[in-house]
């Protein structure tokens, strides 16, 4: 794929981040595990608490 | 410092003034320092006047419950939509939508940020200058005539000073932070004064605005928490690129960065019930004299403060995707995506105040879409497959280039998803339609665009070999 048209400085930061290793890391089961308890399981739970105030 | 340190440092400064993705190395950021920058970043007064419009409809109780279940979702959405690939590869938020919206058709979430973020900015400076001029006023220091040229002055002096603060790139956010998070004890400390001095008369209360349906009370308390948190993808991926993992960053987001606007909007939700205004610096006033109010007062600077510079510091990061100002100095950068708030804030500051609601409703509108399409392009088109070279090749030779550089499938559904929202929820005149109470209007609004989204790719996108699927 062309790439001269991109500052090196770039390019240079392309290179290395396609290597998967030097990528940063999506979410893992823990992160999951947060993501949802926080996000679906706890505002479920407040939900159903508000609604018999 | 040795030569290759001295050049490392100077690539990075370099880094986190583009939108160039940062290396695995730069990214320094670990839980602690993240959580806090987020919570600098959501504890605003906004949430004074997020409190304020679910106190409308709903009471302190079923108000505070409504809005933390709202927000922590909007949190969840945003984080599942913009949050892997900002963490992936160093980006910001506008660059992770390329894959799905196209090497030119990023434009659409760009403006959209842009929009957000001049409203959002604005409406905290001039909610600080207001304050300001109320406490001045009180204080016998200005006349009643003196709003007219303090509120202006305010605003451009807090401008001025959010741009001193960034012209060192984000360094200038985590420096304002480690500060600035002190603000939230000190909201903490006002909810506790106005619950303890009025309690009775905050359980009495009745919302001004409340519908003969509590269902329907219910889930508007939910949609302006939904909507509220949606309003964070703009910001998002300019603070946790600076995170190395998922790990690291999906619980500062969820806490850091979902929890505060709910807790601090009870100030609002309080105020609002009980002395019909929201604004801490002026009801504290009402109940403790003017050292309350210049402590509120201060409050209000200090949280303002800190927000506008991480919505500044992402605006300005957004625009240098544009060709235009991709070798723009950092300095024009920051006039740029700060000048539009000074004019607000200088010349339409009470029109603009007045139609938050509508902002509000125009950010569901806009954002539920956009994060419906993302999560469905990434976990299910993509199963997580993305080019970090294709999102920085702009030409025709990219992968991310589709029609014309536009993905028409992310057209078509965010058409589709404004649709739906505009049915179930008029963002003018909050006028709903079935099945609004049961659903709100921004969940089905993702789910349609994301739907949408996926046919039109399985039908016109992915047959033609668009799109580096």
């Amino acid at each position: 794929m062309a790439t001269s048209d991109l500052n090196p400085e770039l390019e240079r930061r392309l290179k290395a981040l396609e290597n998967p290793a030097q990528q940063g890391e999506d979410y893992d089961g823990a992160s999951w595990f947060w993501l949802l308890a926080l996000g679906i399981m706890l505002p479920a739970i407040v939900l159903i608490w508000g609604w018999q105030l | 410092m040795t030569d290759a340190t001295h050049h490392h440092l100077e690539d990075l400064l370099e880094a986190d003034k583009n939108a160039w993705p940062l290396l695995r190395s730069e990214r320094t950021w670990g839980s602690w320092k993240l959580g806090i920058s987020l919570v600098t970043a959501a504890a605003a007064t906004w949430c004074y006047i997020i409190g304020e419009y679910v106190g409308y409809y709903l009471n302190f109780d079923k108000g505070f419950a409504a809005l933390f279940a709202g927000s922590m979702i909007g949190m969840l959405i945003v984080a599942l939509a913009a949050g892997p690939i900002c963490l992936r590869f160093g980006v910001d938020s506008i660059a992770s939508t390329k894959p799905s919206f196209g090497s030119r058709g990023w434009i659409i979430p760009a403006a959209m940020q842009q929009i957000s973020i001049i409203g959002w900015n604005s409406l905290l400076l001039i909610f600080f200058a207001k304050s300001t001029t109320q406490l001045l006023i009180a204080l016998g220091i200005v006349g009643e005539g003196g709003s007219r040229l303090i509120v202006p002055a305010t605003v451009v002096l807090a401008c001025a000073i959010v741009f001193l603060v960034l012209l060192k790139g984000v360094s200038g956010v985590d420096r304002v932070a480690k500060i600035l998070v002190a603000h939230v004890f000190v909201g903490a400390w006002m909810l506790w004064i106005i619950v303890t001095n009025r309690w009775g008369d905050l359980e009495a209360a009745v919302p001004a605005y409340a519908s003969t349906s509590p269902l329907w009370n219910y889930t508007t308390g939910v949609e302006i928490g939904i909507v509220s948190l949606l309003s964070w993808w703009p910001y998002i991926g300019a603070m946790i690129r600076m995170a190395p993992s998922g790990r690291k960053a999906a619980v500062p987001i969820m806490v850091g960065m979902g929890a505060p606007v709910p807790m601090l909007s009870l100030i609002g939700i309080a105020g609002i019930l009980v002395l019909k205004v929201s604004d801490p610096a002026e009801w504290l006033r009402t109940i403790g004299g003017p050292t309350y109010g210049i402590i509120a007062l201060l409050f209000v600077a200090a949280a303002n403060l800190g927000t506008a510079v991480t919505g500044v510091y992402a605006a300005a990061i957004g625009l240098r995707h544009f060709p235009t100002f991709e070798r723009s100095s950092w300095p024009l950068l920051l006039v740029l995506a700060i000048g539009p708030v000074a004019l607000v804030g200088l010349f339409i500051p009470d029109l603009f105040f007045a139609n938050f609601g509508t902002f509000l409703a125009f950010i569901g509108l806009a954002f539920a879409p956009l994060c419906g399409i993302q999560i469905t392009d990434y976990y299910l088109l993509r199963n997580r497959k993305i080019s970090i070279r294709c999102i920085f090749s702009n030409g025709a030779h990219s992968g991310y280039w589709f029609t014309g550089g536009f993905n028409i499938a992310a057209i078509g559904a965010m058409i589709a998803g404004c649709g739906t929202y505009r049915y179930l929820l008029n963002p003018i005149t909050y006028e709903s339609n079935a099945p609004y109470e049961y659903v709100t209007a921004s969940l089905p609004a993702a789910f349609v665009a994301g739907l949408v989204y996926f046919v039109l790719t399985k039908i016109l996108v992915q047959p033609r070999k668009l799109g580096a699927y």
